[in-house]
């Protein structure tokens, strides 16, 4: 494979060129219900030529090899169509490096037979929690992918990845109400976290039928505890994206919104993203412009103090590279994306980050969550009231909304119980959804935040 | 011909076979930040072979056509486990006359669609230079295969879609305001596009803010997409309603809706980018009637579903890849009466949704609707009274369309997939941080 893409990009004429080829195989059982809806494999081949001339940038994505150097000069033709005035690329050393998958325990060697026999358990686990289960979706998937990479700087690059991720959605009913549960787990090295989660699934199970008889959330402005698994998605969601340097770079007033080094959050928050940590839904070895990972704070203490980049955005606002830019598949170029985003540790006890709250409400997992630069919005699957630093009744429908900037500066307590959220996500950006991202955080509070009910 | 050679093989193994095949060429123009960012062609052809053996279902897609052995040992696995089949096929050869294809559209060259962006660009851009425009065009083909007991059936359509967003950044306010418009053929109203995105950054001008309660509001097309959208997506897909998970599962033939509205399923129209002859699994589309003077009259099915229903497929079995599910191609919304303006001018106080963020996150199959209003704006005796902030809307699909305030005269496409005028409900509840 490395002589055929090599050989290809031998006679372009742009002023970078890379090609990206990838091979994949999936398994994925689907029930609806207590039935089976679908069980069976995937495979996959398919790659794409990417050019750049003075800025502009053409891309050519297609499932035949053949007449790879034909796809080349197509891919140049593009990007001079679209030519602006020069390319900026920040300066990358080339690497030749191979990523093996760091696997305990492969997908691949357990038989359909045995996935299937392990997922019919969860199924019977959730349905035995009560007759108020209406339905569930209950989903087991993994993948093997290979990507080979190479651009016309000297990079060579070749990593193989298994994703295996298992978990549903549980809908009970009780006189006309509708409430859901979920779950989910997800990994990139061992086959095993799909096993032993009968409790997980009765769980979901048990918190849609509870929701059932849950008070609906008033709405207005309430000081919000945020458990670790909504708290790390309000990162990602609320301020992940703004820190993607493709937002920032080609529009001034954003610059002047989010200039490095200004206080934009409470001072006891820091957030990074680090597709260097070892085996998270998030991680890797290079990104897919060949760009090594790293560990990038994105906010110390409060202050700006880094933003993701691909080589690209690193270029023209003359900031390091961060290997950020990801794509989705082989029929997309890579677009400035995060991996694993968290909000550290702080040093309170959740305890103690309850016991200041008279009147709150306590989130808890999610739902579903979507930003528009300043705004966001996300909804959590369950939440409770707080009452004079203690849980009180069950809440339903509450959707939290806000502005990011004021709300990172209402974050007035950080919990010392960090945990990496062992879901797994998928984040969607550009049409590229869900790109697996990996999130953690402890718990948090913010001090002001809008909640709407239904 | 792989699809053939797979199918072959396919059928020495097993009681039933089918080949589908689906291939694309697309070629998209993208500009950001006012500027032509990249020009692409994306082709990709997936063959999905669904086979039947000891009455069960196995499916398998691959993009590969360097194995048909292992293509057919992928699916003679999954029929091991797979669904029990509760549908024969049908005969393929039927087809529905609808025109898709539009030779212009591929012969429209790609320059073309770069200047309509420029052009685009620079006349929003004298409108108001602190604009930050992102503009995309795409022409597309495509080929649908589906073959099965000896015979092939096949159609081409063509796609042709322009989209804009202006975003606008004041202090740390943001406005982001868009449009789009598909066909089949390379026939876009750019002034539609310019004059839609250039009002409402006028109506954006001015602020004002809503009391939390329960308004009367008004929902554009685009609004009621995301709103009441997904919740009557699920409620009226054959799936839900089998596993009786949808609301309406035991309401067919009951009034659960205001008598004034009615919507159909429709992928009969000519050159709209979601018409076929037939649907993904050969069976020919028609015009479904799903609400009928607010009676439920019927429910989107493909075969296994139907089959499992004791109904027939509606021709809405659709896939990417893999097994075909119940899928709505273009809703069509039945015309009240009045414009815009005359909806707003019978309203002392509510509020006009444009848009809403996080519209798909709530409990869809209750029928529950909420968000967080991306861009709306105040109503104030009878007048656009300025852009609403930090305010949240949230209701129930089918509490607030059983008693309807009024359905607007004025229809218009969203995209390819819904077709409807304006509608006024009462019954959502709003709240703002205002108040």
């Amino acid at each position: 494979m490395r002589d055929l893409i090599e050989t290809a990009l031998r006679g372009h004429d742009g002023d970078y060129c890379e090609i990206r080829i990838e091979e994949s195989a999936s398994t994925s059982i689907m029930y609806r219900g207590k039935e089976l809806e679908d069980i069976g494999a995937t495979t996959g081949i398919g790659g794409n030529v990417r050019a750049a001339v003075k800025g502009g940038w053409g891309f050519v994505s297609f499932n035949d090899l053949d007449d790879l150097d034909e796809k080349v000069s197509l891919a140049v033709r593009q990007a001079r169509l679209a030519a602006q005035t020069e390319t900026r690329l920040a300066e990358v050393e080339p690497v030749v490096g191979v990523a093996g998958a760091e696997v305990e325990s492969d997908a691949a060697d357990v038989s359909l037979a045995d996935k299937k026999a392990i997922m019919d358990e969860y199924v019977d686990a959730a349905w035995s929690v009560s007759d108020k289960i209406q339905t569930s979706q209950i989903y087991y998937s993994d993948a093997h992918k290979k990507k080979f990479f190479a651009n016309s700087d000297g990079t060579y690059t070749e990593q193989d990845r298994m994703y295996v991720r298992t978990g549903g959605v549980v809908v009970a009913r009780d006189n006309g109400e509708v409430q859901q549960g979920r779950t989910s787990r997800a990994s990139t090295s061992d086959f095993n976290i799909v096993r032993g989660l009968h409790g997980e699934f009765e769980k979901a199970a048990r918190s849609a039928v509870s929701l059932l008889d849950a008070e609906p959330a008033k709405s207005g402005e309430f000081t919000v505890v945020l458990d670790p698994t909504i708290a790390s998605v309000f990162i990602h969601e609320a301020f992940g994206h703004l820190s993607e340097a493709d937002h920032v770079y080609e529009n001034p007033k954003l610059r002047d919104l989010l200039v490095l080094g200004d206080e934009i959050a409470s001072p006891i928050l820091t957030v990074a993203d680090s597709a260097a940590e070892a085996s998270l839904s998030g991680s890797y070895k290079y990104d897919d412009e060949g760009t090594p990972s790293r560990k990038n704070y994105l906010i110390q203490e409060g202050r700006l103090v880094g933003r993701l980049h691909s080589r690209e955005t690193a270029g023209n606002m003359n900031e390091p590279p961060t290997g950020n830019a990801r794509a989705i598949t082989y029929r997309f170029p890579p677009i400035v994306r995060m991996t694993n985003t968290s909000i550290e540790a702080g040093e309170t006890t959740f305890e103690d980050l309850l016991g200041d709250v008279a009147d709150g409400v306590y989130v808890v997992n999610w739902l579903g969550g979507q930003t528009a630069m300043e705004m966001f919005t996300f909804r959590a699957m369950e939440a409770y009231a707080i009452r004079n630093g203690r849980l009180a009744e069950p809440l339903r429908g509450v959707t939290l909304t806000g502005n990011v900037f004021e709300t990172l500066k209402n974050i007035d307590a950080v919990a010392d119980d960090f945990m990496w959220d062992p879901g797994g996500g998928g984040c969607g950006k550009g049409g590229q959804a869900p790109l697996a991202v990996g999130a953690g955080s402890p718990h948090i509070r913010v001090a002001k935040c809008v909640i709407g009910g239904v | 011909m792989f699809d053939q050679q797979v199918l072959e093989l396919a059928e020495k193994s097993t009681d039933q076979a089918e080949a589908f095949l689906h291939s694309s060429s697309t070629t998209p123009a993208v500009f950001q930040a006012n500027k032509l960012k990249s020009l692409e062609t994306k082709d990709s052809r997936s063959l999905t072979l669904r086979v039947i053996k000891d009455g069960r279902i196995g499916v398998t897609s691959t993009s590969r056509t360097d194995d048909p052995d292992a293509v057919v040992r992928d699916a003679l696995a999954s029929a091991q486990f797979g669904a029990e089949a509760q549908f024969e096929f049908p005969p393929l050869g039927e087809r529905t006359e609808v025109d898709v294809f539009d030779s212009d559209t591929p012969a429209f060259p790609v320059e073309r669609m770069v200047e309509a962006g420029r052009e685009l660009i620079s006349r929003l851009l004298d409108y108001n230079p602190d604009l930050l425009i992102d503009v995309s065009l795409d022409k597309s083909q495509s080929e649908t295969r589906i073959s099965r007991d000896g015979v092939t059936d096949s159609y081409m359509r063509t796609g042709f879609g322009m989209s804009v967003s202006a975003n606008l950044i004041r202090g740390t306010d943001m406005l982001d305001v868009f449009s789009f418009d598909v066909s089949c053929a390379p026939e876009i109203d750019m002034d539609g596009l310019f004059t839609e995105i250039r009002d409402k950054l006028e109506l954006a001008k001015e602020t004002g803010s809503v009391t939390s309660g329960k308004l009367p509001v008004v929902f554009t097309p685009i609004a009621l997409m995301l709103t009441v959208g997904p919740a009557l997506g699920a409620g009226f897909n054959g799936k839900m309603v089998e596993q009786g998970a949808s609301p309406l599962a035991a309401k067919l033939g009951e009034k659960v809706f205001d008598e004034r509205l009615s919507i159909h399923d429709d992928a009969t129209l000519d050159k709209r980018p979601r018409s076929s002859p037939f649907d993904d699994e050969g069976v020919p589309t028609r015009r479904v009637p799903l609400v009928e003077n607010g009676v439920v009259s019927n429910f989107l099915y493909d075969l296994q579903t139907a089959g499992k229903m004791g109904a027939s497929s509606t021709g809405n079995g659709y896939r990417g890849r893999g097994s075909p599910s119940p899928s709505s191609t273009a809703a069509v919304i039945g015309a009240g009466d009045g414009s815009m303006e005359e909806i707003i001018a019978g309203i002392e106080e509510g509020l006009l949704v444009e848009y809403i963020l996080g519209g798909g996150q709530s409990n869809v199959l209750r029928g529950d609707f909420g968000g967080n209003v991306h861009l709306g704006f105040k109503i104030e005796n009878g007048q656009l009274a300025g852009r609403v902030k930090d305010t949240l809307i949230a209701g129930n699909a089918y509490e607030v369309l059983a008693n309807i305030r009024q359905i607007g005269g004025e229809r218009r496409w969203v995209g390819g997939s819904l077709y409807c005028p304006p509608v006024a409900l009462e019954g959502v509840t709003v709240s703002t941080k205002a108040s």
